[in-house]
């Protein structure tokens, strides 16, 4: 071997295991030293080119860890005030306090600590924020410095103010239209979690929840659920992003209609009361029947 | 009970519904049947034993047999 000039460089390498994109992560102690690299130029040939690693040991202890990655989030809107649980499933979520590996969420430009659940699952509660406008880009991050791109977003809205709903009752069949009336609606948020919940208050089953519909900033509607086995009052909620009810607890009650009789009578009007049997009805909501176009109030009214 | 607009003499069935929020209207298939108020001008026997045996026979105007409704 001819020697020939020697030429010196400094590498600087923060992590070798980044670069193995099929690691799983680790502990390990760094290293700090130089690549000393020698180049040979040889007479009329290909230059030769050689590397002396020298690496002193250190106590600095280093962990490595696979990117993580989100497949999805949910909800993708919030409340300005804040406090959204915001569920993020994915996988490579870690939590190594010792190491410094405590999961972040970043929504926009706040950064908020994550709850670890589990490697595939992380809670982060939305910070504060009134900008309404815009769609933020959502990342994660296990350590807080290195951030994740999850392709997803999250937008803000005001919490609504809801005044009334009208009407108040409907068959138990569903398909009735239920109005409220309010202010700050939005329909900046995913349609498909724009929703109401009605919540039985005597019944043993679960709520039914159905798509909402956005009519302007002041007004709403709900289509009522059917398939109730029997009439009962319910608690009406509504949620823009499918996580965050409001607490207005209005009352919606379903009515049902059994039979009437008798059904015939005489035509002078001499046969007594018609009456209609059923659940739920109210003396507050305009009960009332109609004959040939003509209407008429009834005589009494109770539940049934 | 309300009187038929047709007046005391009408037979027919009209339409009937009930609403019980004052919105959604339930209409009750058949609707409703008036008839002309029947009248018993008398009966014969009068009186009969008390184990409930035997026929009662009404005697007046305005009877019917077609009162599907009921």
């Amino acid at each position: 071997m001819t020697e020939g000039s020697s030429i010196y460089d400094e590498v600087s390498k923060p992590s070798l295991l980044s670069s193995d994109t099929n690691s799983l992560g680790g502990p390990a102690y760094l290293e700090v030293g130089l690549d000393e690299v020698l180049q040979h130029a040889a007479d009329g040939g290909i230059p030769q080119q050689w590397i002396l690693y020298n690496y002193e040991p250190s106590s600095v202890e280093f962990y490595s860890f696979k990117e993580p990655n989100v497949l999805r989030m949910h909800p993708t809107a919030g409340l300005t005030r804040g406090g959204t649980f915001v569920e993020v499933i994915g996988t490579w979520f870690r939590y190594m306090p010792e190491y410094g590996i405590i999961p972040h969420c970043r929504f926009g430009d706040k950064i908020v600590r994550a709850h670890f659940d589990s490697s595939v699952r992380l809670v982060c509660q939305s910070p504060a924020n009134s900008d309404v406008s815009a769609k933020l880009s959502f990342e994660i991050s296990m350590n807080g410095v290195d951030w994740t791109s999850t392709g997803f977003h999250f937008s803000y809205y005001e919490e609504p103010i809801m005044t009334d709903i009208y009407p108040d009752m409907g068959s138990v069949a569903g398909g009735d239209e239920i109005f409220i009336k309010g202010e700050r609606f939005t329909n900046n948020t995913d349609p498909n979690e724009f929703k109401c919940r009605f919540t039985p208050v005597s019944l043993s089953i679960p709520p039914k929840t159905i798509r909402a519909r956005f009519i302007n900033s002041t007004s709403i509607m709900c289509p009522s659920p059917g398939g109730w086995s029997e009439a009962d009052r319910m608690v009406l909620q509504v949620t823009w992003n499918g996580v965050d009810y409001d607490e207005n607890h209005f009352q919606y009650s379903f009515y049902s209609i059994h039979n009437a009789f008798p059904r015939s009578g005489p035509s002078n009007g001499h046969g007594g009361d018609i009456i209609v049997r059923g659940q739920g009805f109210r003396i507050d909501t305009n009960p009332s029947c109609m004959l040939n176009g003509t209407q008429w109030e009834p005589t009494f009214v109770n539940a049934t | 009970m309300p009187p038929a607009q047709a007046g005391d003499t009408y037979f027919g069935n009209v339409d009937f519904s009930v609403t019980a929020n004052g919105i959604s209207w339930n209409p009750f298939e058949g609707g409703f049947q008036y008839y002309e108020q029947p009248i018993v001008e008398d009966i014969d026997p009068k009186k009969g034993p008390s184990s409930g045996v035997g026929i009662i026979n009404f005697y007046g105007s305005g009877f019917r047999a077609d009162y599907p409704l009921a």
